[in-house]
Protein backbone atom coordinates (compact mmCIF):
# COMPACT_ATOMS: atom_id res chain seq x y z
CA UNK A 1 0.00 0.00 0.00
CA UNK A 2 1.37 3.62 -0.54
CA UNK A 3 1.90 5.49 2.83
CA UNK A 4 2.15 8.56 0.79
CA UNK A 5 0.40 9.97 -2.84
CA UNK A 6 0.18 13.26 -4.33
CA UNK A 7 -2.11 13.38 -6.99
CA UNK A 8 -1.77 16.97 -9.12
CA UNK A 9 0.44 18.91 -6.55
CA UNK A 10 0.95 22.21 -7.51
CA UNK A 11 2.85 25.36 -5.63
CA UNK A 12 4.39 28.23 -6.21
CA UNK A 13 6.22 30.49 -3.67
CA UNK A 14 4.33 33.94 -3.52
CA UNK A 15 2.64 33.28 -7.02
CA UNK A 16 5.61 33.03 -8.87
CA UNK A 17 5.77 30.18 -11.04
CA UNK A 18 5.23 26.95 -10.54
CA UNK A 19 7.74 25.26 -7.95
CA UNK A 20 5.99 22.25 -8.46
CA UNK A 21 4.04 21.02 -11.45
CA UNK A 22 1.00 18.53 -10.77
CA UNK A 23 3.47 16.26 -9.16
CA UNK A 24 2.23 12.77 -9.07
CA UNK A 25 4.12 10.73 -6.83
CA UNK A 26 3.33 7.16 -4.90
CA UNK A 27 5.32 6.64 -1.85
CA UNK A 28 5.12 2.50 -0.89
CA UNK A 29 5.44 1.47 2.76
CA UNK A 30 8.70 0.43 4.00
CA UNK A 31 10.64 1.33 1.23
CA UNK A 32 13.45 4.19 0.54
CA UNK A 33 12.72 6.31 -2.16
CA UNK A 34 15.37 9.09 -3.69
CA UNK A 35 14.35 11.99 -5.22
CA UNK A 36 17.23 13.24 -7.84
CA UNK A 37 17.17 16.59 -9.71
CA UNK A 38 19.74 19.57 -9.91
CA UNK A 39 18.93 22.73 -7.17
CA UNK A 40 15.60 24.15 -7.35
CA UNK A 41 14.08 21.17 -9.02
CA UNK A 42 11.68 21.22 -6.10
CA UNK A 43 12.42 18.50 -3.97
CA UNK A 44 12.64 20.42 -0.63
CA UNK A 45 9.56 22.17 -1.71
CA UNK A 46 7.86 18.81 -2.26
CA UNK A 47 9.05 17.40 1.15
CA UNK A 48 7.79 20.71 2.92
CA UNK A 49 4.48 20.04 1.48
CA UNK A 50 4.50 16.09 2.97
CA UNK A 51 4.71 17.64 6.12
CA UNK A 52 1.98 20.40 5.60
CA UNK A 53 4.77 23.08 6.20
CA UNK A 54 3.81 24.28 3.07
CA UNK A 55 -0.01 24.04 2.13
CA UNK A 56 -0.51 22.93 -1.84
CA UNK A 57 -2.06 25.41 -4.08
CA UNK A 58 -4.08 22.86 -5.96
CA UNK A 59 -3.99 18.17 -6.19
CA UNK A 60 -3.95 16.76 -2.78
CA UNK A 61 -1.49 15.08 -0.53
CA UNK A 62 -2.83 11.62 0.84
CA UNK A 63 -1.74 9.61 3.80
CA UNK A 64 -2.62 6.38 4.08
CA UNK A 65 -5.48 6.69 1.31
CA UNK A 66 -6.85 9.83 3.06
CA UNK A 67 -6.33 13.24 2.03
CA UNK A 68 -4.78 15.60 4.61
CA UNK A 69 -6.78 17.44 6.36
CA UNK A 70 -4.94 21.28 6.48
CA UNK A 71 -6.83 22.55 9.50
CA UNK A 72 -4.81 22.69 12.84
CA UNK A 73 -5.40 19.33 14.22
CA UNK A 74 -4.90 17.46 11.18
CA UNK A 75 -1.43 19.09 10.44
CA UNK A 76 -0.28 18.81 13.71
CA UNK A 77 -1.84 15.27 13.09
CA UNK A 78 0.57 15.05 10.27
CA UNK A 79 3.72 16.70 11.15
CA UNK A 80 3.80 13.45 14.06
CA UNK A 81 3.62 11.11 11.65
CA UNK A 82 6.29 12.93 8.78
CA UNK A 83 9.60 14.10 10.01
CA UNK A 84 11.97 16.09 8.42
CA UNK A 85 15.28 16.31 8.62
CA UNK A 86 16.45 19.43 7.20
CA UNK A 87 20.17 19.61 5.06
CA UNK A 88 21.57 22.04 7.29
CA UNK A 89 21.39 21.20 10.81
CA UNK A 90 22.30 24.47 12.36
CA UNK A 91 18.46 25.15 10.80
CA UNK A 92 17.03 22.46 12.88
CA UNK A 93 19.49 23.04 16.01
CA UNK A 94 17.67 25.50 18.09
CA UNK A 95 18.84 25.35 21.11
CA UNK A 96 22.51 24.76 22.76
CA UNK A 97 21.62 21.93 24.70
CA UNK A 98 21.21 18.54 23.05
CA UNK A 99 19.30 16.81 25.43
CA UNK A 100 16.49 20.09 24.75
CA UNK A 101 16.61 19.86 21.43
CA UNK A 102 16.48 16.17 21.04
CA UNK A 103 13.24 16.18 23.18
CA UNK A 104 11.63 18.99 21.66
CA UNK A 105 9.17 17.20 19.32
CA UNK A 106 8.46 14.69 21.74
CA UNK A 107 7.53 17.48 24.06
CA UNK A 108 5.57 19.19 21.66
CA UNK A 109 3.25 16.07 20.96
CA UNK A 110 2.34 17.10 25.60
CA UNK A 111 3.47 13.33 26.58
CA UNK A 112 3.37 12.57 29.55
CA UNK A 113 7.55 13.37 30.76
CA UNK A 114 8.03 9.82 31.51
CA UNK A 115 7.11 9.17 28.02
CA UNK A 116 8.96 12.10 26.60
CA UNK A 117 12.66 10.65 28.78
CA UNK A 118 11.65 7.03 27.47
CA UNK A 119 11.62 8.00 24.27
CA UNK A 120 15.00 10.44 24.08
CA UNK A 121 17.35 7.91 25.56
CA UNK A 122 16.12 5.22 23.09
CA UNK A 123 16.35 8.14 20.44
CA UNK A 124 19.66 9.26 21.61
CA UNK A 125 20.75 5.44 22.22
CA UNK A 126 19.79 4.36 18.23
CA UNK A 127 21.24 7.17 16.97
CA UNK A 128 24.76 7.01 19.18
CA UNK A 129 24.81 10.79 20.85
CA UNK A 130 24.94 9.55 24.65
CA UNK A 131 28.72 10.69 24.36
CA UNK A 132 27.86 14.77 23.43
CA UNK A 133 24.54 14.34 25.00
CA UNK A 134 25.41 17.24 27.56
CA UNK A 135 28.24 19.10 25.21
CA UNK A 136 26.85 22.72 23.95
CA UNK A 137 25.16 22.00 20.48
CA UNK A 138 27.89 24.67 19.04
CA UNK A 139 30.42 22.43 20.03
CA UNK A 140 29.59 19.33 17.88
CA UNK A 141 31.11 18.66 14.24
CA UNK A 142 29.06 18.17 11.78
CA UNK A 143 27.93 14.52 11.38
CA UNK A 144 27.80 15.09 15.11
CA UNK A 145 24.99 17.79 14.36
CA UNK A 146 23.14 15.52 11.88
CA UNK A 147 22.81 12.72 14.79
CA UNK A 148 21.45 14.93 16.54
CA UNK A 149 19.04 16.29 14.26
CA UNK A 150 17.36 12.85 13.27
CA UNK A 151 17.64 12.17 17.44
CA UNK A 152 15.47 15.03 17.85
CA UNK A 153 13.05 13.74 14.48
CA UNK A 154 12.90 10.13 16.09
CA UNK A 155 11.27 11.04 19.12
CA UNK A 156 8.39 11.90 17.28
CA UNK A 157 8.03 8.33 16.71
CA UNK A 158 7.17 9.33 12.80
CA UNK A 159 5.89 6.82 10.55
CA UNK A 160 8.32 8.64 7.29
CA UNK A 161 11.43 10.35 7.78
CA UNK A 162 12.70 12.75 5.15
CA UNK A 163 16.26 12.84 5.07
CA UNK A 164 17.18 16.14 2.66
CA UNK A 165 20.86 15.52 1.46
CA UNK A 166 21.62 13.22 3.70
CA UNK A 167 25.40 12.50 2.82
CA UNK A 168 25.98 16.57 1.74
CA UNK A 169 29.11 18.01 3.74
CA UNK A 170 30.15 14.79 5.44
CA UNK A 171 33.36 12.57 4.95
CA UNK A 172 33.48 9.16 3.57
CA UNK A 173 33.05 7.76 6.83
CA UNK A 174 30.55 10.11 7.69
CA UNK A 175 28.47 8.94 4.85
CA UNK A 176 28.26 5.57 5.23
CA UNK A 177 27.79 5.84 9.10
CA UNK A 178 24.14 8.17 8.19
CA UNK A 179 23.24 5.57 5.48
CA UNK A 180 23.50 2.53 7.77
CA UNK A 181 21.84 4.25 10.66
CA UNK A 182 18.85 5.13 8.28
CA UNK A 183 19.19 1.36 7.09
CA UNK A 184 18.95 0.32 10.83
CA UNK A 185 16.25 2.54 11.87
CA UNK A 186 14.21 1.84 8.59
CA UNK A 187 14.37 -2.00 10.13
CA UNK A 188 14.02 -1.46 13.61
CA UNK A 189 11.67 1.14 13.84
CA UNK A 190 9.34 0.43 10.40
CA UNK A 191 9.97 3.87 9.29
CA UNK A 192 9.48 4.98 5.65
CA UNK A 193 12.74 7.14 4.12
CA UNK A 194 12.20 9.86 1.28
CA UNK A 195 15.99 11.12 0.42
CA UNK A 196 16.93 14.27 -1.67
CA UNK A 197 20.36 13.57 -2.39
CA UNK A 198 22.98 14.62 -5.26
CA UNK A 199 25.22 11.53 -4.39
CA UNK A 200 23.94 9.13 -7.56
CA UNK A 201 25.98 6.08 -6.23
CA UNK A 202 24.10 5.41 -2.94
CA UNK A 203 20.93 5.12 -4.98
CA UNK A 204 21.19 1.90 -6.15
CA UNK A 205 22.89 0.78 -3.22
CA UNK A 206 20.26 1.84 -0.48
CA UNK A 207 17.26 2.59 -2.69
CA UNK A 208 14.22 1.08 -3.69
CA UNK A 209 12.47 3.51 -5.70
CA UNK A 210 13.77 6.76 -7.59
CA UNK A 211 12.14 9.78 -9.02
CA UNK A 212 13.75 12.36 -11.11
CA UNK A 213 12.42 16.03 -10.66
CA UNK A 214 13.18 18.73 -13.22
CA UNK A 215 11.59 22.18 -12.62
CA UNK A 216 8.83 20.78 -10.70
CA UNK A 217 7.41 18.20 -12.65
CA UNK A 218 8.42 14.04 -12.38
CA UNK A 219 10.63 13.44 -15.62
CA UNK A 220 11.30 9.42 -14.47
CA UNK A 221 9.98 7.14 -11.69
CA UNK A 222 10.82 3.14 -10.74
CA UNK A 223 13.14 1.18 -9.37
CA UNK A 224 16.59 2.21 -9.67
CA UNK A 225 17.48 -0.24 -12.44
CA UNK A 226 14.28 1.77 -14.26
CA UNK A 227 15.58 4.84 -13.55
CA UNK A 228 18.90 4.37 -14.82
CA UNK A 229 17.96 2.40 -18.08
CA UNK A 230 17.11 5.65 -19.24
CA UNK A 231 20.36 7.35 -19.43
CA UNK A 232 19.64 9.93 -22.00
CA UNK A 233 17.17 11.28 -20.15
CA UNK A 234 19.30 11.59 -17.58
CA UNK A 235 21.97 13.65 -19.09
CA UNK A 236 19.70 15.90 -20.32
CA UNK A 237 18.56 16.88 -16.89
CA UNK A 238 21.72 17.41 -15.56
CA UNK A 239 22.43 14.16 -13.69
CA UNK A 240 24.63 11.08 -14.32
CA UNK A 241 24.71 7.58 -14.29
CA UNK A 242 26.05 5.94 -11.27
CA UNK A 243 29.65 5.38 -11.67
CA UNK A 244 29.19 1.73 -11.52
CA UNK A 245 26.77 1.93 -14.25
CA UNK A 246 28.54 4.07 -16.39
CA UNK A 247 31.91 1.74 -16.70
CA UNK A 248 29.69 -1.12 -17.49
CA UNK A 249 28.38 0.63 -20.22
CA UNK A 250 31.67 1.78 -21.29
CA UNK A 251 32.47 -1.63 -21.36
CA UNK A 252 30.02 -3.51 -23.05
CA UNK A 253 29.39 -0.72 -25.52
CA UNK A 254 32.96 0.72 -26.41
CA UNK A 255 34.81 -2.29 -25.81
CA UNK A 256 31.88 -5.16 -26.15
CA UNK A 257 32.66 -7.20 -23.10
CA UNK A 258 29.17 -9.61 -22.62
CA UNK A 259 28.62 -7.53 -19.34
CA UNK A 260 25.23 -6.53 -17.64
CA UNK A 261 25.12 -2.92 -18.70
CA UNK A 262 22.33 -2.68 -15.96
CA UNK A 263 24.73 -3.62 -12.81
CA UNK A 264 25.30 -0.66 -10.63
CA UNK A 265 26.76 -1.19 -8.05
CA UNK A 266 29.93 -3.07 -6.82
CA UNK A 267 28.63 -6.26 -6.03
CA UNK A 268 26.53 -6.07 -9.26
CA UNK A 269 29.38 -5.43 -11.61
CA UNK A 270 31.36 -8.24 -9.76
CA UNK A 271 28.80 -10.80 -10.32
CA UNK A 272 28.48 -9.93 -14.06
CA UNK A 273 32.21 -10.18 -14.44
CA UNK A 274 32.21 -13.14 -12.62
CA UNK A 275 30.20 -14.53 -14.98
CA UNK A 276 31.52 -13.43 -18.16
CA UNK A 277 34.49 -15.05 -17.61
CA UNK A 278 32.94 -18.27 -17.03
CA UNK A 279 31.03 -18.00 -19.93
CA UNK A 280 34.95 -17.01 -21.86
CA UNK A 281 36.40 -20.22 -20.24
CA UNK A 282 33.91 -22.45 -21.24
CA UNK A 283 33.46 -21.29 -25.13
CA UNK A 284 37.77 -22.40 -24.95
CA UNK B 1 34.10 35.30 24.88
CA UNK B 2 34.32 31.16 23.05
CA UNK B 3 36.87 30.38 25.74
CA UNK B 4 34.66 31.60 28.54
CA UNK B 5 31.91 29.35 27.40
CA UNK B 6 34.05 26.06 26.53
CA UNK B 7 35.80 26.83 30.06
CA UNK B 8 32.04 27.22 31.22
CA UNK B 9 30.78 23.64 30.17
CA UNK B 10 33.95 21.52 31.07
CA UNK B 11 33.69 23.18 34.72
CA UNK B 12 33.58 20.81 37.49
CA UNK B 13 30.48 22.44 38.44
CA UNK B 14 29.02 22.72 35.19
CA UNK B 15 26.18 20.43 36.21
CA UNK B 16 25.75 21.92 39.71
CA UNK B 17 22.30 23.65 40.27
CA UNK B 18 22.53 26.85 38.66
CA UNK B 19 20.44 29.17 41.40
CA UNK B 20 23.10 27.74 44.21
CA UNK B 21 25.96 29.21 42.15
CA UNK B 22 23.92 32.18 41.08
CA UNK B 23 23.41 33.05 44.28
CA UNK B 24 26.90 32.38 45.70
CA UNK B 25 28.02 34.91 42.99
CA UNK B 26 25.14 37.69 43.88
CA UNK B 27 25.05 37.88 47.45
CA UNK B 28 28.84 38.18 47.34
CA UNK B 29 29.13 40.68 44.74
CA UNK B 30 26.43 42.89 46.56
CA UNK B 31 28.51 42.20 49.91
CA UNK B 32 31.62 43.64 47.76
CA UNK B 33 29.92 46.60 46.62
CA UNK B 34 27.93 47.74 49.74
CA UNK B 35 31.44 47.40 51.89
CA UNK B 36 33.45 49.26 49.88
CA UNK B 37 36.52 48.18 51.79
CA UNK B 38 39.72 47.12 50.69
CA UNK B 39 39.78 44.38 52.51
CA UNK B 40 36.23 42.87 51.73
CA UNK B 41 37.33 43.01 47.92
CA UNK B 42 40.41 41.71 48.54
CA UNK B 43 38.74 38.64 50.35
CA UNK B 44 35.90 38.43 47.36
CA UNK B 45 38.49 38.48 45.10
CA UNK B 46 40.84 35.45 46.65
CA UNK B 47 37.78 33.29 47.71
CA UNK B 48 36.03 33.45 44.15
CA UNK B 49 39.10 33.64 42.30
CA UNK B 50 40.54 29.93 44.56
CA UNK B 51 36.87 28.81 43.68
CA UNK B 52 36.76 29.62 39.94
CA UNK B 53 40.98 27.72 39.62
CA UNK B 54 40.13 24.78 41.50
CA UNK B 55 36.34 24.01 39.84
CA UNK B 56 36.74 25.37 36.59
CA UNK B 57 40.69 23.97 36.42
CA UNK B 58 42.21 27.23 35.45
CA UNK B 59 45.63 27.68 35.49
CA UNK B 60 46.01 30.78 37.47
CA UNK B 61 47.95 32.50 34.38
CA UNK B 62 45.16 32.13 32.64
CA UNK B 63 43.00 33.39 34.91
CA UNK B 64 45.43 36.58 35.99
CA UNK B 65 45.19 36.92 32.03
CA UNK B 66 41.08 37.08 31.86
CA UNK B 67 41.41 39.29 35.08
CA UNK B 68 43.72 41.60 32.80
CA UNK B 69 40.82 42.34 30.36
CA UNK B 70 39.15 44.56 32.58
CA UNK B 71 41.38 45.59 34.31
CA UNK B 72 42.76 48.14 31.65
CA UNK B 73 39.28 49.92 31.77
CA UNK B 74 39.85 49.92 35.55
CA UNK B 75 43.33 51.61 35.53
CA UNK B 76 42.13 54.24 33.01
CA UNK B 77 38.82 54.89 35.39
CA UNK B 78 40.58 55.17 38.85
CA UNK B 79 43.03 57.67 37.16
CA UNK B 80 41.52 60.89 37.93
CA UNK B 81 40.74 59.22 41.62
CA UNK B 82 44.36 58.53 41.80
CA UNK B 83 45.71 61.75 40.93
CA UNK B 84 44.51 65.05 41.49
CA UNK B 85 45.64 69.13 41.59
CA UNK B 86 46.69 70.13 45.28
CA UNK B 87 47.44 73.62 46.24
CA UNK B 88 51.23 74.04 47.05
CA UNK B 89 53.16 72.90 50.15
CA UNK B 90 50.03 70.09 51.16
CA UNK B 91 52.00 66.66 51.91
CA UNK B 92 51.75 64.50 49.46
CA UNK B 93 52.67 60.66 48.98
CA UNK B 94 53.95 61.90 45.25
CA UNK B 95 53.88 64.94 42.94
CA UNK B 96 55.20 67.42 40.71
CA UNK B 97 54.54 70.67 41.01
CA UNK B 98 53.11 73.07 38.50
CA UNK B 99 53.42 76.21 38.71
CA UNK B 100 51.66 77.46 42.12
CA UNK B 101 50.13 74.06 42.76
CA UNK B 102 51.45 70.14 42.60
CA UNK B 103 50.25 67.25 40.65
CA UNK B 104 50.23 64.33 42.57
CA UNK B 105 48.69 61.09 44.79
CA UNK B 106 47.94 62.01 48.15
CA UNK B 107 47.39 59.35 50.94
CA UNK B 108 43.65 59.77 50.90
CA UNK B 109 43.05 59.87 47.23
CA UNK B 110 45.35 56.67 46.89
CA UNK B 111 43.28 55.00 49.91
CA UNK B 112 39.97 55.54 47.83
CA UNK B 113 41.36 54.36 44.57
CA UNK B 114 42.85 51.32 46.23
CA UNK B 115 39.20 50.78 47.39
CA UNK B 116 37.35 51.20 44.35
CA UNK B 117 39.82 48.43 42.77
CA UNK B 118 39.56 46.49 45.08
CA UNK B 119 35.48 46.39 45.15
CA UNK B 120 35.93 46.34 41.22
CA UNK B 121 37.97 43.43 41.22
CA UNK B 122 36.10 41.54 43.75
CA UNK B 123 32.87 42.19 42.00
CA UNK B 124 34.77 40.98 38.56
CA UNK B 125 35.69 38.16 40.77
CA UNK B 126 32.10 37.15 41.64
CA UNK B 127 30.78 37.38 37.74
CA UNK B 128 33.79 35.41 36.46
CA UNK B 129 32.70 32.50 39.33
CA UNK B 130 29.32 32.10 37.44
CA UNK B 131 30.63 32.50 34.18
CA UNK B 132 33.96 30.47 34.30
CA UNK B 133 30.93 27.89 36.21
CA UNK B 134 27.75 27.87 34.58
CA UNK B 135 27.00 26.88 31.28
CA UNK B 136 24.64 29.36 29.40
CA UNK B 137 21.83 26.97 29.08
CA UNK B 138 21.84 26.37 32.98
CA UNK B 139 20.91 29.89 33.40
CA UNK B 140 18.12 29.95 30.97
CA UNK B 141 16.64 26.74 32.75
CA UNK B 142 16.91 29.43 35.85
CA UNK B 143 15.44 32.26 33.48
CA UNK B 144 12.09 29.82 33.07
CA UNK B 145 11.37 29.93 36.36
CA UNK B 146 11.86 33.16 36.60
CA UNK B 147 9.33 36.05 36.63
CA UNK B 148 10.98 36.70 33.01
CA UNK B 149 8.21 36.90 30.24
CA UNK B 150 8.65 32.92 28.37
CA UNK B 151 9.25 35.19 24.99
CA UNK B 152 12.58 36.86 26.21
CA UNK B 153 13.86 33.90 27.67
CA UNK B 154 13.36 32.05 24.01
CA UNK B 155 15.10 35.13 22.33
CA UNK B 156 18.14 34.65 24.90
CA UNK B 157 18.14 30.98 23.81
CA UNK B 158 17.83 31.72 20.18
CA UNK B 159 20.69 34.43 20.10
CA UNK B 160 22.55 32.54 21.96
CA UNK B 161 22.66 29.33 20.08
CA UNK B 162 23.05 31.32 16.64
CA UNK B 163 25.83 33.47 17.68
CA UNK B 164 27.90 30.80 17.06
CA UNK B 165 26.31 30.35 13.81
CA UNK B 166 26.94 33.53 12.57
CA UNK B 167 30.85 33.52 14.23
CA UNK B 168 31.48 30.91 12.04
CA UNK B 169 29.66 31.79 8.53
CA UNK B 170 31.74 35.62 9.54
CA UNK B 171 34.50 34.05 10.06
CA UNK B 172 34.46 32.04 7.04
CA UNK B 173 33.62 34.89 4.67
CA UNK B 174 36.73 36.70 6.57
CA UNK B 175 38.97 33.85 5.32
CA UNK B 176 37.48 33.74 2.31
CA UNK B 177 37.82 38.06 1.47
CA UNK B 178 41.62 37.76 3.06
CA UNK B 179 42.81 34.70 0.59
CA UNK B 180 41.51 37.33 -2.14
CA UNK B 181 43.71 40.33 -0.19
CA UNK B 182 40.55 41.87 1.00
CA UNK B 183 41.61 43.50 4.00
CA UNK B 184 44.77 45.34 2.70
CA UNK B 185 44.89 48.61 3.69
CA UNK B 186 42.12 50.88 5.35
CA UNK B 187 40.19 51.43 2.11
CA UNK B 188 39.81 48.24 1.08
CA UNK B 189 39.44 46.70 4.62
CA UNK B 190 36.31 49.17 5.35
CA UNK B 191 34.55 48.26 2.08
CA UNK B 192 35.09 44.09 2.24
CA UNK B 193 33.84 44.61 5.86
CA UNK B 194 30.76 46.21 4.96
CA UNK B 195 29.89 43.30 2.23
CA UNK B 196 30.62 41.21 5.03
CA UNK B 197 28.20 42.73 7.08
CA UNK B 198 25.87 43.14 4.47
CA UNK B 199 26.11 39.57 3.07
CA UNK B 200 25.53 38.21 6.86
CA UNK B 201 22.71 40.38 7.57
CA UNK B 202 21.28 38.56 3.97
CA UNK B 203 22.04 35.16 5.00
CA UNK B 204 20.72 35.66 8.45
CA UNK B 205 17.55 36.37 7.24
CA UNK B 206 17.13 33.68 5.15
CA UNK B 207 18.20 31.46 7.74
CA UNK B 208 15.06 33.03 9.82
CA UNK B 209 12.77 31.14 7.22
CA UNK B 210 14.76 28.01 6.97
CA UNK B 211 14.60 27.68 11.09
CA UNK B 212 10.95 28.46 11.29
CA UNK B 213 10.11 25.91 9.05
CA UNK B 214 11.97 23.33 10.77
CA UNK B 215 10.33 23.99 14.15
CA UNK B 216 6.86 24.32 12.52
CA UNK B 217 8.12 20.65 11.15
CA UNK B 218 8.59 19.56 14.63
CA UNK B 219 5.02 20.80 16.26
CA UNK B 220 6.05 24.50 16.96
CA UNK B 221 3.37 26.14 18.39
CA UNK B 222 4.78 29.28 19.97
CA UNK B 223 7.03 28.01 22.80
CA UNK B 224 10.69 26.71 22.84
CA UNK B 225 10.20 24.67 26.19
CA UNK B 226 11.79 21.44 26.19
CA UNK B 227 13.26 19.00 28.64
CA UNK B 228 15.73 20.67 30.54
CA UNK B 229 19.15 19.18 32.00
CA UNK B 230 19.22 17.78 35.16
CA UNK B 231 21.45 19.43 37.77
CA UNK B 232 22.54 18.00 41.23
CA UNK B 233 21.64 20.37 44.21
CA UNK B 234 24.12 22.99 45.25
CA UNK B 235 23.24 23.07 48.96
CA UNK B 236 27.07 23.36 50.63
CA UNK B 237 27.24 26.55 48.26
CA UNK B 238 24.47 28.17 50.46
CA UNK B 239 26.38 27.56 53.13
CA UNK B 240 29.54 28.79 51.47
CA UNK B 241 27.65 31.62 50.42
CA UNK B 242 26.68 32.51 54.00
CA UNK B 243 29.98 31.77 55.67
CA UNK B 244 31.82 33.82 53.11
CA UNK B 245 29.42 36.72 53.78
CA UNK B 246 29.86 36.40 56.94
CA UNK B 247 33.33 36.75 56.95
CA UNK B 248 33.16 39.62 55.08
CA UNK B 249 30.80 41.91 56.39
CA UNK B 250 32.95 41.17 60.05
CA UNK B 251 35.96 42.25 58.10
CA UNK B 252 33.79 45.24 57.59
CA UNK B 253 33.02 45.92 60.88
CA UNK B 254 36.21 45.20 62.74
CA UNK B 255 37.62 47.70 59.78
CA UNK B 256 35.64 50.37 60.54
CA UNK B 257 35.76 49.99 64.38
CA UNK B 258 39.40 50.43 64.18
CA UNK B 259 39.71 52.60 61.51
Amino acid sequence: MNLIETRGLCYSYQGEKLALDHLDTAIPEGSITAFLGGNGAGKSTYFLNLNGVLTPDEGTVLFRGEPVDYHKKGIAALRRKVGIVFQDPNDQLFSASVLKDVSYGAYNLKLPEDEVKRRVSLAVKQTGIEEYLHAPTHALSFGQKKRVAIAGVLVMDPEVIILDEPTAGLDPSGVSEILNLMQKIKEENRVTFLIATHDIDLVPLYCDYAYVLDHGRVILSGTPKEIFAQKEILRQHHLRLPRISHLMEILSQKDHLSVSPAASTISQARRTIHEMLKEEKSKR
Amino acid sequence: MNQIDSIAYHSKLAWIDPKAKLCFSLVLLCVCIGCRSILVGALVLLVTAGATLFFARLSLRRYLHFLSIPLGFLLVGTLTIFISVYPAGEKLLAGIPIGGSQVGISAQSFLEGLRLCATALGAVGCMYFLSFNTPMTGLFALFRKSPLPEVVVSLMELIYRYIFVLWEEAATMKTAQNARLGYQGIRHSIASFGTLVGTLFFRAYQRCDRIYSALESRGYQGSLEALQEEYQPGKGWYGATFLTAAAALGIFFLERSVL
